[in-house]
């Protein structure tokens, strides 16, 4: 008789520890659903501030652009992009994000087509018509200039630089609509940043 | 004999005594079992309500401050949605951003990219 108790309380124990394993498991679920939440809004202002912060460098290359006519401007802004590309990339590589700076073909389905390939890949990506923002190319008189002048204006009034297909200075490279761009890649989030037509610094 | 007739009636009512104990105790198990289903659904409800509502939150975010952006969404489980309102399991909430679900969730942007 007193070993059928045991059994029975053994029994009942054991069906109410399950219940309680029930809720112990639900809370961790939610915990988990939480960490989760608050991780995946993390990322987003993790990206949002890389928008942001290589924004504000291309900015500065704009701004700082020194020289004493458009062209020199325009030849010096685009030598800083140049240099920018490098320097980002391995800045933010040691945060663990991946930048890609590029410039060149861009359409809306483009880039929503090179978001989809970079999940895919877990890497940063250029849309298939693009090319390295520290990319040379030959200008009217052979000499070597920074792809980018052929994406940069010098506003004559103001003498401030931005962004414009410039035509007087490079030949027009068809492939290229006047837009630059910095694919973005960390964990999971995939994003593009444009830098397109008027922007200055 | 006659002691083996009283110790068989004996044994009757200890037998049905232990049936009526075991029947109680099974009834207390049922009941327990029965509370602990609710329990555990009770539970899955909680933890969709709070998942539709943590998603519901990243959304209403990625619709201001995710211009150009995918993500993979591999850690919120099943997710669906439709208008304002995201779906969790059996749960629901509804969300201030605009939402679309296809082959995949899309989200109406509400704000410019940084520039």
């Amino acid at each position: 008789m007193a070993a059928a108790r045991g059994i029975i309380s053994f029994a009942l124990i054991l069906a109410f520890s399950a219940a309680l394993a029930h809720v112990a498991a639900s809370r961790l679920e939610t915990e988990k659903q939480s960490y989760a939440a608050k991780e995946a809004l993390l990322a987003l202002e993790k990206r949002y501030y890389t928008d942001l912060d290589v924004k504000g460098a291309f900015r500065q290359a704009l701004a700082s652009a020194q020289g004493t006519g458009s062209e020199e401007k325009i030849v010096d802004a685009a030598g800083k992009l140049a240099l920018l590309e490098g320097f980002a990339e391995r800045q933010y590589a040691e945060r663990g994000i991946q930048l890609d700076l590029w410039l060149g073909d861009a359409g809306a389905g483009e880039i929503s087509g090179l978001r989809r390939s970079m999940l895919e890949e877990n890497r940063a990506l250029k849309p298939l018509g693009a090319v390295d923002l520290s990319a040379f190319v030959l200008d009217w008189r052979g000499k070597p200039v920074p792809l980018a002048a052929a994406l940069l204006a010098s506003d004559p009034a103001s003498g401030k630089v931005f962004v414009s297909r410039n035509t007087a200075l490079v030949p027009e490279q068809p492939f290229l609509r006047p837009v630059f761009g910095v694919s973005i890649y960390f964990d999971g989030v995939a994003a593009v940043a444009v830098i397109g037509e008027g922007f200055h610094g | 004999m006659a002691e083996q007739c009283k110790r068989g009636q004996f044994s009757l009512e200890l037998l049905v005594a232990m049936a009526a104990y075991f029947a109680l105790i099974a009834a207390f198990i049922a009941a327990e079992n029965s509370a602990s289903a609710g329990l555990a659904a009770e539970a899955r409800a909680l933890s969709d309500r709070q998942g539709a509502s943590l998603a519901c939150l990243y959304l209403d975010y990625f619709s201001l401050d995710a211009r150009n952006t995918a993500v993979r969404l591999d850690d919120w489980g099943k997710l669906a949605a439709n208008g304002r309102t995201v779906f969790v399991g059996m749960e629901n909430a509804t969300c201030l951003a605009k939402i679309a679900a296809e082959d995949r969730i899309r989200v109406e942007q509400n704000e410019k990219e940084p520039a």
